[in-house]
């Protein structure tokens, strides 16, 4: 095999044209890998351009088209023009993948990778990326949906419940999508298994807290990383996938609230719908479930090991933050979450240089604990009720007249 | 029952901009500080040529 010289290999990283296939393709590579991971299409474009700059290809000569599922790369120079793409069908999040493409890039320029390397460990990433095994998903997204049981003000007895209620609905999941049903499905049955089980717990157990239980127990399944996704895309102008991601966590929603409505088909009127989850005093359990929240969903969301704890404080450091401004100074919950997510990201943006690593993958699972995902169910819910409410209208009507 | 539906959208909304305020504040600020740190690197590009 041929030996290059450094200067050879410079020549390679210095003219746009030398390669340029591979280095098309190494940019989709990244595009795609972040794209599936759950980056947002300004970081998206981002780590494409600054990859590019590493490859000596002027971000003059670049026109990069992001969607949910394709990633278009055209290279225009005077006469000659190039356009690939790739699809990006699958999606599933993953903050370890999207801080080793970032990580990467920047070790390219440092250390002075040759293209054939680069490409290489650009390539391998798929493979070397660690991923947390189905069980520890499971039991984070029951600690996750339990966290948030405690964090609504439930006790003990609702934390228990909820961690084995959520385990069932993840196992529900998990299990019918093994056995090829299709993914809104499982999740429709995610979510009727982990209703029936609460209702079950609800119903023979006199236990007040354990309403908390019917809240909370699919909460795991409320996509938070498209949901903010989305809306960071459109308000950047990237509507098209900003959009996309929306009706895809509406379609994930609505198949929740499917399968949650058929359990709770013989309680027409679940106490879920009436229960109070604004904040009303500051407490030490709010403390405990926003970390637990947190930590643990960043778990589902693929985060590293080592940012878990900070990870669980950003959470800390929102809730408590939004709580404070709700409590204290009467705050609406939109305008405290806003001061609270804004608190907590301003911060983070400094801890990332701290902890070597990219500010987005400890400032959105941080803001997860803040997700409204029971008012999106609950809105869908009393969409599916609608008659009801129209006929309890009309009795009052029929009442007072 | 339209009231969850508005509160769910507004607080997303909040939460979204919220995470994104470091970026549109500061764009202009991070946007110059990654180019340097490219420009920096590139200009170690050539230090070993010869080598």
């Amino acid at each position: 095999m041929k030996q290059f010289t450094l200067e050879e290999k410079n020549e390679v990283l210095e003219n746009p044209f030398i390669h340029i296939h591979r280095k098309l393709d190494v940019l989709l590579n990244i595009g795609k890998l972040l794209m599936e991971c759950g980056a947002d299409t300004n970081r998206i474009i981002e780590e494409m351009l600054k990859a590019a700059t590493f490859m000596g290809i002027p971000h003059d000569y670049l026109n990069i088209h992001i969607s949910y599922t394709t990633i278009m790369v055209n290279l225009l120079h005077k006469e000659r023009s190039i356009t690939v793409f790739r699809k990006t069908p699958v999606h599933v999040p993953n903050m370890a993948m999207i801080n080793a493409v970032s990580k990467l890039t920047w070790r390219a320029f440092e250390r002075h990778y040759s293209l054939t390397t680069y490409e290489q460990l650009i390539s391998k990433l798929d493979s070397t990326i660690p991923v947390y095994p189905d069980w520890i998903k499971g039991i984070a997204c029951a600690l996750g949906s339990a966290g948030l049981a405690f964090l609504y003000s439930g006790d003990m007895i609702a934390f228990i419940v909820t961690v084995i209620c959520s385990l069932i609905g993840y196992f529900g999941r998990t299990l019918s999508v093994r056995f090829g049903c299709n993914e809104y499905v499982g999740i429709a049955i995610g979510g009727f298994a982990a209703m029936v089980s609460a209702y079950g717990f609800y119903s023979h157990i006199e236990q007040d807290s354990l309403v908390y239980v019917l809240v909370c127990c699919t909460l795991f399944m409320i996509p938070g990383v498209p949901l903010i996704n989305s809306v960071i895309d459109t308000i950047n102008n990237h509507i098209l996938s900003g959009i996309t991601r929306a009706i895809r966590t509406i379609l994930i929603v609505g198949s929740m609230t499917l399968g949650m409505a058929m359990a709770l088909y013989f309680s027409p009127m679940p106490a879920f719908s009436f229960v109070d989850i604004k904040p009303h005093v500051l407490s030490i359990e709010q403390i405990i479930g926003s970390f637990t929240a947190a930590a643990s969903f960043a778990v589902l969301f693929n985060a590293p090991v080592r940012l878990l704890v900070s990870i669980g404080i950003g959470g800390v450091l929102c809730v408590f933050t939004r709580n404070l401004l709700a409590v204290e100074f009467g705050f609406s919950i939109p305008g405290a979450t806003f001061v609270g997510a804004a608190v907590m990201s301003v911060i983070y943006v400094k801890v990332s240089t701290w902890l070597k690593t990219s500010s987005t993958i400890i400032i959105v699972p941080s803001a997860i604990a803040l997700m409204p995902g029971i008012l999106y169910y609950r809105f869908l819910f009393d969409i599916l009720h609608i008659t009801h409410y129209q006929s309890l209208a009309y009795f009052i009507w029929s009442k007072t007249v | 029952m339209v009231q969850n539906g508005v509160t769910g959208i507004l607080t997303i909304v909040s939460i979204a901009v919220g995470v994104a305020i470091p970026n549109v504040l500061a764009q202009k600020y991070l946007k110059a500080r990654k180019e340097r740190r490219i420009q920096q690197y590139l200009a170690t590009r050539h230090i070993n040529d010869g080598q």
